[in-house]
């Protein structure tokens, strides 16, 4: 089983990832894939350069052995508690939107935003006479 | 998404993976360079060769991450805050076991959080991985003990001010070798032995703060959550 | 060897399962599992830095802030549409008969009281679609046969509003109705009225009462028979929930708060 080293399934996860980010349509789950897609692409740069017999890269380590190269872990590292931020910054506009709009799924949060906004254009040439929809009582 | 264009996305998309995967079997593995780690061992005084690079060869990359892990977490107790919470954070009476747990479990996890931080040079571990450990540390506190409790024994709205302390702090560290006419961003204290506390201490001094910001960042975005939506 | 092979064919797996599930927090516990089992995987590539801070955030922090961003806030969400003495909003603060059994009611529960305003016919298909707990405003028709009435916590009439002219209204037989009816919200009613606009409602007495308020000279009113009663209804999945309504205003009536209330906001 050659194939199954850690390049392919990285690719294999990007593809899942990708898939369900596409399919689902609940939003924190559309999160979660994205998280995915971003553990694939760290797993696959630390395994393009790993070999069976290598070490962890912390010396002392003897000479005939060959040692992980360090270079691809140390670029990795700080994407790891950077994505973390990250997901909470986008958790955060999740929630936003579920605070507004009472639900987490897409296809009825657009569809509540583009009949938010065709009200707006049909009461603006009016005239302001009346409060719009978006400024009524809600708490 | 409608149904037909979702389905050609997915389906192309399988597609591609397929194709890649096929092409990864069929290229052959190239040959690997030797590596140069004892000379990177030698030259920052660091035997963690990952905490060498990210803090001594690559520290520029370094310095933006942390800029960016500043912009989110502002961006987070920004959006967080202009808003009345929704969710009165009542105390709910925690289970004692989880109390008493607590109060063997937390010195614990904080020591291993500084053993991270402190030796991250020498074994794995850093700045990042320490004070995240360290961050979680915390949440078990304010699971057991509740949230007010552990906002005023951090003494409150001052941890945020040590927050926007820390990154100028991380940057002056880079740019003093300019006052001992050193270039930046290398050095700033003479290294010693090898594998040695204090081998590298300008390693450990940028560990001890970045762990520091991971620690409090990492405790004012979970710090905005909660009060935003009540307690787990 | 045959360990990193093993862990390494277990994460498609593991991901596929876990973001394909219905629920959400399935999803998000499937997807710390996965996190641990990532990191193992890059314990056995020999990145232990890697692994160690994966293991920190992926499984603690994350999850944690998943399961802080998915749960129900504490509240009780009620769609209603205005109605002076039953539920109006003074400025910020909601006041009425309504507004204090479920201000009651949501202290009871332990919960946090929403209330957000729609129009009088929106309220069914709010609650239809499961975004709102319970409806109120002066309910006082047949709806849905799916949403949950609770038991009625005042009696009330219905009134035809009609502007006068036209056929001769006498003779006319007492129309049967099947539900209170004007058009959009009821603060717009008031202005149409106001400004003697030709409309026709349906409407109950707390709602005429308030619209009485105003010079009626146009309009004719005819009382329809037919005793009703306002109640709250609950949402499809919100049976229990009624039943602790009606349980609560038992109480409210057993104890005599509930004619303290009618008596304060409707005298």
């Amino acid at each position: 089983m050659g194939w199954l080293n850690g390049t392919t399934i990285a690719m294999i996860l990007f593809a899942i990832g990708t898939t369900a980010l596409i399919v689902r349509r609940d939003l924190v789950i559309k999160l979660l894939a994205l998280g995915l897609i971003n553990s694939s692409g760290i797993l696959f740069l630390i395994s393009i350069r790993f070999r069976p017999q290598m070490v962890a890269p912390i010396l002392p380590v003897p000479a005939w052995v060959p040692i992980a190269d360090p270079l691809p872990q140390a670029l990795v590292l700080s994407a790891i508690v950077i994505n973390f931020a990250i997901l909470a910054l986008s958790l955060v506009f999740v929630m936003l939107l579920v605070e507004r709009y009472h639900t987490t799924d897409c296809e009825r949060i657009e569809h509540a935003v583009d009949t938010e906004k065709a009200a707006q254009e049909s009461q603006a040439p009016e005239g302001d006479s009346q409060a719009s929809d978006a400024e009524r009582p809600h708490r | 998404m409608r149904r037909p264009v979702r389905t050609t996305l997915v389906v192309a998309l399988s597609l591609l993976v397929c194709g890649i995967v096929i092409f990864d079997l069929a290229v052959s593995e190239a040959p690997l360079r030797p590596d140069d780690s004892v000379l990177l061992a030698t030259k920052t005084g660091a035997s963690n060769l990952v905490s060498a690079i990210y803090l001594g060869a690559r520290l520029y990359d370094t310095l933006f991450e942390v800029l960016v892990f500043t912009v989110a977490v502002i961006g987070v107790c920004f959006y967080l805050s202009e808003r009345p919470s929704t969710a009165r954070p009542s105390a709910i009476p925690e289970s004692h076991v989880l109390q008493a747990s607590a109060q063997i479990l937390f010195p614990l996890i904080l020591l291993l959080g500084l053993y991270l931080t402190f030796f991250g040079h020498l074994s794995p571990g850093g700045g990042f991985s320490g004070g995240v450990v360290a961050a979680s540390g915390l949440l078990l506190c304010v699971m057991s003990i509740g949230l007010d409790t552990v906002y005023r024994r951090l003494s409150g709205a001052g941890i945020e001010r040590l927050e926007w302390a820390l990154p100028m702090l991380i940057v002056a560290v880079c740019v003093l070798p300019l006052a001992f006419g050193r270039s930046p961003l290398s050095n700033l204290l003479p290294v010693g032995r090898a594998r040695q506390v204090f081998g590298s201490p300008s390693i450990l001094l940028l560990n001890i703060l970045i762990g520091l910001k991971v620690l409090i960042g990492s405790w004012m975005v979970l710090h905005a959550f909660i009060r935003h939506r009540g307690e787990i | 060897m045959i360990s990193r092979t093993v862990l390494l064919g277990l994460l498609p797996i593991i991901a596929g399962i876990a973001l394909f599930q219905r629920r959400r927090l399935t999803a998000v516990i499937g997807m710390g599992l996965f996190s641990l089992v990532l990191t193992a995987n890059y314990l056995l590539h020999s990145a232990p830095d890697v692994a160690v801070t994966e293991a920190a955030i992926g499984a603690a922090l994350v999850t944690v802030i998943y399961m802080l961003a998915i749960r129900r806030t504490g509240r009780l969400l009620v769609v209603a549409d205005e109605v002076p003495g039953l539920l109006a909003f003074e400025g910020d603060q909601p006041v009425g008969v309504e507004v204090d059994i479920l201000g009651g009611f949501a202290r009871r529960l332990g919960l946090d009281l929403s209330i957000q305003i729609v129009p009088h016919q929106d309220v069914e298909t709010v609650l239809l679609r499961g975004d709102a707990d319970l409806g109120a405003g002066g309910l006082s028709a047949e709806l849905d046969a799916r949403l949950h009435r609770s038991r009625d916590h005042l009696t009330t009439a219905w009134v035809r509003l009609r502007p006068k002219g036209g056929t001769d209204l006498d003779s006319e037989e007492i129309p049967t109705a099947k539900r209170c009816e004007y058009p959009g919200y009821f603060s717009d009613l008031i202005e149409a009225v106001q400004r003697n606009d030709p409309v026709e409602a349906t409407l109950d007495m707390a709602r005429f009462l308030a619209v009485s308020r105003n010079d009626l000279s146009s309009w004719s009113v005819t009382r329809l028979l037919s005793p009703r009663g306002y109640a709250f209804v609950a949402a499809p999945r919100r049976k229990r929930l009624r039943d602790q309504l009606t349980a609560y205003i038992d109480e409210l009536e057993r104890s005599g708060l509930l004619d303290d209330m009618i008596r304060r906001h409707l005298a």
